[in-house]
C-alpha cells in the first residue's frame, strides 16, 4: 500500500536555525503515528509542513508527499485542493480555532462546501450529522449555536468533525487534548481512537505527553531538536527505549508512586493556611461553596481539579486578593477577613504566589534582579546593597547562573523564567509558598527540574506549600497531604498515597482513572 | 437586551445632565457676560443693568441654571440674544444639514478605507503598503483648515471641477441637489476619518489574519479572498462599528472648521457665530445637541457591537 503521508529527507530551516533535519518516516493508512518531543523539537514544523501551511520566510528541502504526490512542490491550488480534503488538521486551542461570529453548523460544514460545493440544505444535514458522529449531545441545538457557547471539550469536538467532515485520509492533530481537562481528554483520546476504527482514517499526532502517546499511538516517533531520533512500535519503545533521549524524555514523566516519603518536619505554631467554611461568590456564580482546608507548618498541600473547579480562586483567597463572602482565612493564625491597607499587605507578605505562566508572569522591562528585590523594595526591606546580596543569594538558591541577575526575561528559558518566579516569592523569606500550575508551561524535563527545585528549597527552608495543580502525577510527586476540588468543593482530602490509592470519592475515582499512565499495556486493558 | 439598553440610557441622562451643568457654569463665568457682547462697547451701565434684569442674569446663578434646566425639559431652549430666533427652531433648521455632512462624509471614508485597510493588510511590508501609510500619515496630521484651502484652490480654482461654496439652499432637498458644491467639504471632513479608519482597519485586519480560526479555515482549504470575506473583515468589522460610534464628537468638531470654511449653513457654523457673539442660549443649546449625539453614538455603537457579536449576547448554555 501506497503511505498516506511519506517524508523524505525533510529539512526546513528558518533563517540560520535548521528546526527540521533529514527527517524521513511514513503513515500507513489507517494508522496513529505519534510524534512526540518538547518544544523546539520540530514536531509542529514537520505537522505544518503536511499542509503547506508553513510561513513563507521557511525554507524546505527533501519532500513531503501525500498519498505519492509531493506536497512541498504543490500549487496555491493544488494544496487548497488538499487541505481538509486529503489531509485534515486539528489544532491543540479549541477556544481560538473557531470563529467566534459563525455559527457551529456553518463552520462544521464549510469544508464541504468548499471542496463539494454543496447547497446549503445539504451544508445544514450533513453538520447535524457530523455533530453526531463525534457525540455532541443535542446537535439539532448545537448547529445554530455560536462557538462561546460550548464548552472546551465539546469545541474540540466540533474542531474534529471538521477534519472528518470531508473524509480525509488523514488527520494530523497537533496537541489535540493539551488545552483541556483530564477527564475531557480522555474522551477527546477515545473519540479519535473511535473515528479511526469507524472511518479508517489514519492520525498523525502530534503530543509532549507520554500518556497521550500510550494512550492512542500505534508507533511513536521521537524527535529531539529537529532529528528523528528514534522510530518504533508503541509497546516495544515504552519498554526498550533504544535512544539515550527517549529514555530520558520516559523517565521525566511524573508517575504515580507507592513509595512513602518522609513526612513534614512537624513544624510549630499555628497552621500557616486555615479556611473554615469559605464561600466565594462572582456576582451570581459560586466558584468556592463552602470550602475548608489547612496547611500545616512545613507541610505541602496538593490542591487538585479541573478547571472551574475553583482551585484558583482558593490560592487567590489564601493571600487576600479575592475576598470571600462567607467563611473565615487565616494566615498564620491572623484573620484576613477585615484587614485593610498596611495591616493587610504586612500579612500578605507572608505568602508569595507563584503563577503559571512566567512569560507574563516577569514585567519584560526589567531585569531579573530587580524583579527577584521588588518584594523587598515594597515592603521596604533593607538598603539597596542588601537587597542586591539577597537577589544574587536567590539566584543561587534557585541554580541560576550568577550573571542571569543584570538579563531580562526573554533572554531566559521557560523553566529559567519559572526560576525566576520562585526566587522572587522566596525574597521575603515567606512561611507560605502559593504555587498556582508553576509546571504546566513547562516541557516535561524542564518541569521535572523544576519540581526538583521546589522540593530541595521546602526541605532546606521548610515553608509551607499550597500546590495547586490539575496534574495529579506532579502533585503525586510533591505534596504530603492532597485536597481534590470538584464545582467548588472539596470532595476529598487526606494523606497522599491514601487518596492517590483508595480514594473515597466517585469524582476523585473518575479523575484518577482518565489521567494517561506512560504505560501502553496498561493503558489499553483500561 | 431591554434592560442593558434601560441602564445605558439612565446613563445616558446623567452624562448630560452633567455635561449641561459644566458649560452652563463655565459660559456664564466668562468676563463680561453676554450683555456687552450684544449691546456693544458704547452701551452705558445703566443699559447693562437693564439687560441683565431683565434676563434674570442678576439672579444667582444656580437659580438661573433651575430654570433653565425647567424650561429645557419642556423642549424650550430660550431665545437666541442675537438672531430674533428661538434656540430650538434654530438648531432644528441646523441639525439635518450637519447630519447630511457628516453623514456623507463616513460614508465616503468607510467607502475608502474599508478596501484600502484590507488592501494594506494583505500587502503589509511591501512598498505598496509603505506607500499608503505614509499618504495615511500625511493625510492625518493636514489640520483640516489647510487641507480645505488646498482642496479650494486646486478643485475650485485651478481645476474648476467643484465649487468653493457649499450649497446654500435652505432645505435638504436644494442641499443634496448640488453635489459640485458638496464635495469638497464632505472630502474635507472625510479624509481625516479615512486616515484613522484605515488604519485601525489595518492592523484589525491583520491581528484577525494571525487568529487561529483563519488558520483553521485555511487548513480546511479556504483561498485567501474567501478567508478576508468570511473570516476576517466580518471580526475587524466589529472594531470600526464601535469606532464610528465613539467618533461622533470628532466628527462635530471637524464640522466646525468645515462648515465655518466652506460657509456651509450647518451647526458647526451656527455654534461658530454663536461663540463669536457671546450668544449664550444657542451655544447652550448646541451643546446639548452634541452631548445628546455623543452618548447615543456610543450608545448605538455598543448595541450594533452586541448585534454583531454572538459573545456580547446572552449566552444560553
Amino acid at each position: 500500500m501506497t503511505p498516506v503521508v511519506e517524508f523524505r529527507n525533510l529539512s526546513v530551516r528558518f533563517g540560520d536555525t535548521e528546526a527540521v533535519s533529514d527527517v524521513s518516516f511514513a503513515v500507513e493508512p489507517g494508522e496513529i503515528v505519534a510524534i512526540v518531543g518538547e518544544s523546539g523539537s520540530g514536531k509542529s514544523v514537520s505537522a505544518l509542513t503536511t499542509l503547506g501551511l508553513l510561513p513563507s520566510t521557511a525554507k524546505v528541502s527533501g519532500a513531503v508527499s501525500h498519498a505519492g504526490v509531493p506536497i512541498t512542490s504543490m500549487t496555491p491550488a493544488q494544496l487548497r485542493d488538499l487541505r481538509g480534503n486529503g489531509i485534515a488538521m486539528v489544532f491543540q486551542e479549541p477556544m481560538t480555532a473557531l470563529n467566534p461570529l459563525l455559527t457551529i453548523g456553518t463552520q462544521v460544514a464549510e469544508g464541504l462546501r468548499l471542496h463539494r460545493g454543496i447547497s446549503r440544505a445539504e451544508a445544514a444535514r450533513e453538520a447535524l450529522r457530523l455533530l453526531e458522529l463525534v457525540g455532541i449531545p443535542e446537535p439539532e441545538r448545537r448547529v445554530h449555536q455560536y462557538p462561546h457557547e460550548l464548552s472546551g471539550g465539546q469545541r474540540q469536538r466540533v474542531v474534529i468533525a471538521m477534519a472528518v467532515s470531508c473524509d480525509p485520509e488523514v488527520i494530523v492533530a497537533d496537541e489535540p487534548t493539551t488545552a483541556l481537562d483530564v477527564t475531557v481528554q480522555a474522551e477527546i483520546l477515545a473519540l479519535l481512537r473511535r473515528l479511526r476504527d469507524e472511518l479508517g482514517t489514519a492520525i498523525v499526532l502530534i503530543t509532549h505527553s507520554m500518556g497521550v502517546v500510550a494512550e492512542l499511538a500505534d508507533r511513536v516517533i521521537v524527535m529531539y531538536r529537529g532529528e528523528v531520533v528514534e522510530d518504533g512500535d508503541v509497546f516495544e519503545l515504552f519498554e526498550h527505549p533504544r535512544h539515550a533521549y527517549t529514555r530520558s524524555l520516559l523517565d521525566a514523566v511524573p508517575r504515580f508512586t507507592k513509595d512513602v516519603r518522609p513526612g513534614p518536619a512537624a513544624g510549630e505554631g499555628p497552621a500557616a493556611l486555615q479556611l473554615d467554611g469559605v464561600v466565594v461568590d462572582f456576582g451570581r456564580f459560586r466558584a468556592v461553596e463552602g470550602v475548608t482546608l489547612e496547611v500545616a507548618p512545613g507541610e505541602i498541600l496538593g490542591l487538585v481539579g479541573e478547571s472551574g473547579s475553583g482551585k484558583t480562586t482558593i490560592g487567590r483567597v489564601a493571600v487576600g486578593l479575592v475576598r470571600p463572602s462567607a467563611g473565615s482565612v487565616r494566615l498564620f493564625g491572623t484573620e484576613l477577613n477585615g484587614l485593610r491597607g498596611a495591616a493587610l499587605r504586612t500579612t500578605r507578605a507572608r505568602a508569595a504566589m507563584v503563577f503559571q505562566d512566567p512569560a507574563s508572569s516577569l514585567d519584560p522591562r526589567m531585569t531579573v534582579g530587580d524583579t527577584i528585590a521588588e518584594p523587598m523594595v515594597l515592603q521596604k526591606v533593607g538598603d539597596r546593597l542588601l537587597r542586591q546580596r539577597r537577589a544574587a543569594e536567590l539566584v543561587d538558591a534557585v541554580a541560576l547562573p550568577s550573571d542571569a541577575l543584570s538579563r531580562y526575561p526573554h533572554e531566559l528559558s521557560g523553566g529559567q523564567r519559572q526560576r525566576v518566579s520562585i526566587a522572587r516569592a522566596l525574597a521575603l523569606d515567606p512561611g507560605l509558598l502559593i504555587a498556582d500550575e508553576p509546571t504546566s508551561a513547562l516541557d516535561v524535563s524542564v518541569q521535572a527540574t523544576v519540581l526538583e527545585l521546589l522540593r530541595s528549597l521546602q526541605r532546606e527552608l521548610g515553608f509551607s506549600c499550597l500546590f495547586i495543580s490539575h496534574d495529579l502525577a506532579v502533585v503525586d510527586a510533591l505534596a504530603d497531604r492532597v485536597a481534590v476540588m470538584h464545582r467548588g468543593a472539596v470532595v476529598e482530602s487526606g494523606e497522599r498515597t491514601a487518596v492517590f490509592t483508595e480514594p473515597r470519592d466517585d469524582y476523585t475515582r473518575a479523575l484518577l482513572a482518565a489521567v494517561p499512565v506512560p504505560d501502553p499495556r496498561a493503558q489499553r486493558k483500561r | 437586551m431591554t434592560r442593558y439598553v434601560g441602564v445605558r440610557l439612565l446613563q445616558a441622562i446623567v452624562v448630560i445632565f452633567i455635561v449641561v451643568l459644566i458649560v452652563f457654569f463655565l459660559l456664564h463665568r466668562i468676563p463680561g457676560g453676554p450683555a456687552r457682547g450684544i449691546l456693544g462697547q458704547q452701551a452705558t451701565q445703566q443699559q447693562i443693568d437693564d439687560f441683565n434684569h431683565a434676563q434674570g442674569f442678576d439672579l444667582p446663578l444656580p437659580v438661573q441654571f433651575g430654570r433653565y434646566l425647567g424650561q429645557m425639559v419642556t423642549g424650550d431652549f430660550g431665545d437666541s440674544y442675537v438672531e430674533n430666533q428661538r434656540v430650538g427652531d434654530l438648531v432644528a433648521d441646523r441639525l439635518p444639514k450637519t447630519l447630511v455632512l457628516t453623514g456623507l462624509a463616513t460614508l465616503l471614508a468607510l467607502l475608502v478605507a474599508v478596501p484600502l485597510g484590507v488592501f494594506q493588510a494583505v500587502r503589509r511590508g511591501r512598498a505598496s503598503d509603505h506607500v499608503l501609510s505614509m499618504v495615511n500619515f500625511v493625510l492625518y496630521s493636514t489640520p483640516v483648515f489647510f487641507l480645505g484651502f488646498v482642496l479650494i484652490i486646486v478643485f475650485a480654482q485651478r481645476i474648476p471641477l467643484f465649487s468653493a461654496q457649499a450649497p446654500q439652499g435652505g432645505t435638504l432637498v436644494e442641499i443634496l441637489s448640488d453635489p459640485r458644491g458638496l464635495a469638497l467639504p464632505v472630502i474635507t471632513a472625510a479624509a481625516g476619518m479615512i486616515a484613522v479608519f484605515s488604519r485601525y482597519l489595518r492592523s484589525s485586519v491583520i491581528d484577525n489574519l494571525h487568529e487561529d480560526f483563519v488558520r483553521t479555515a485555511r487548513a480546511k482549504g479556504a483561498s485567501e479572498p474567501y478567508l478576508l470575506r468570511k473570516h476576517v473583515l466580518r471580526n475587524s468589522l466589529t472594531a470600526i462599528v464601535s469606532m464610528i460610534g465613539y467618533y461622533i464628537p470628532v466628527a462635530f468638531g471637524g464640522a466646525l472648521v468645515v462648515e465655518q470654511m466652506f460657509n456651509y449653513p450647518g451647526m458647526g457654523l451656527l455654534f461658530w457665530n454663536a461663540a463669536q457673539r457671546s450668544d449664550f442660549p444657542v451655544l447652550l443649546g448646541v451643546v446639548f445637541v452634541i452631548a445628546v449625539a455623543t452618548v447615543l453614538g456610543s450608545l448605538l455603537a455598543d448595541i450594533a457591537q452586541r448585534l454583531i457579536d454572538p459573545r456580547t449576547r446572552k449566552v444560553t448554555p
